[in-house]
């Protein structure tokens, strides 16, 4: 819980400096999704049965909603499905011994 | 069974991030106004930081077209500079111009305004040459008509001249004296010392005298002035007398100079 009142709070300070010091250092429009970033990584090295990094991915998809202008939802649902494609993906067809600690 | 069980784990959560996203789009308004209310001086702070260090860093990656903008910009200032100063010049010599038509010098020469560049002992180089007109020959005077010199050499873009007082300079000369005109031969003697000679004995000739220039031996115009009689030097046994004379011009002070033309 502490841990996702922390990412909570990181993801609040990330959002804001990822829209409002990043977009400065767009590259052909694009600014680099430092959140998205975070979820993958810490869903790829999360253990396979733990669900931390999907609500991570809940948490950070509704801080990118809160800052942008499309509905709230979108980033959400775009950072869930990512998060649960790589938890089944590692599930089914990858094996990182070194991310297994248990 | 298991199948169901499983199903039944996933579907609360789902449904729990459905009921967010429906809630905070229906509450958006108040839900995205809460978050901005706190993160706005953060925003702000983010935002200008974002844009000087992106300046800067858009600065440094532009480095080497902004030393090229500021080389041309350099030399097109300088070009510029160049530019305003000879406009100046043309400035001042349409003033020197205006003052001369004012005492009536161009009525009576063909003008060519020109500066003194630099000096040697009774010569001097003035900025104008054969591009500009100048001859070898002309004189030089200044507005007040006062006599300078003589143009000796003339180049494309300069002219020497040299001064009345230059040792190979002679010319003839005609003293003013209670209303006579005495005639005399004046030569340079160097360091801008003039001597007067061939004064005829029985001529009157007095300190602070005029001397003027006589056209008689095509030198100089007429009547141009020369100096003042300084000192006589008289004596029973020559058949002329003989006097030095105070130039009137001085290098240092004088400001306007023609090279003339007489019509």
């Amino acid at each position: 819980m502490i841990k996702l009142a922390l990412f909570a709070v990181g993801f609040f300070f990330l959002s804001i400096f990822q829209t409002s010091f990043l977009v400065h250092y767009s590259i052909y429009g694009r600014v680099l999704n430092i959140i998205l970033v975070i979820v993958v990584l810490y869903n790829l090295f999360e253990s396979r049965d733990k669900k931390t990094g999907i609500y991570i991915a809940i948490l950070g998809g509704f801080f990118l909603d809160v800052f942008s202008n499309t509905f709230i939802g979108l980033n959400i649902i775009i950072m869930l499905l990512t998060s649960v494609a790589i938890k089944i993906g590692l599930k089914k067809y990858v094996r990182i011994p070194l991310a297994e600690k248990d | 069974m298991n199948y169901c069980r499983r199903k039944r784990k996933w579907i609360a959560p789902v449904l729990a991030v459905l009921l967010l996203i429906i809630l905070a789009n229906v509450f958006q308004n108040q839900v995205r106004s809460a978050f901005h209310c706190i993160s706005n001086p953060f925003q702000a702070s983010f935002w200008t930081a974002g844009e000087k260090s992106s300046d800067f860093i858009q600065g440094l990656s532009k480095i080497s077209a902004i030393k090229d903008e500021l080389d041309s910009a350099i030399q097109k200032n300088a070009e510029l500079e160049k530019r305003i100063l000879s406009l100046k010049n043309i400035e001042e010599e349409n003033d020197i111009l205006k003052r001369a038509l004012d005492i009536d010098l161009n009525k009576k020469y063909e003008l060519f305004p020109v500066k003194i560049i630099s000096k040697n002992k009774d010569s001097v180089v003035l900025n104008k040459g054969s591009r500009d007109g100048l001859a070898e020959g002309m004189p030089l005077i200044t507005e007040g008509e006062i006599i300078l010199g003589k143009i000796a050499e003339v180049h494309q873009d300069y002219s020497r001249a040299l001064l009345i007082s230059d040792k190979s300079i002679s010319f003839d000369v005609f003293i003013a004296h209670d209303g006579q005109e005495i005639p005399a031969f004046a030569e340079g003697k160097g360091n801008l010392i003039l001597s007067l000679g061939y004064i005829p004995q029985e001529r009157t000739v007095a300190e602070g005298d005029i001397i003027l220039t006589s056209s008689l031996g095509g030198v100089f115009p007429k009547s141009l002035m020369v100096g003042r009689i300084k000192n006589v030097l008289r004596s029973d046994t020559d058949s002329f007398q003989s006097a030095e004379a105070d130039l009137y011009f001085s290098l240092t002070e004088i400001k306007n100079i023609f090279a003339v033309k007489p019509l």
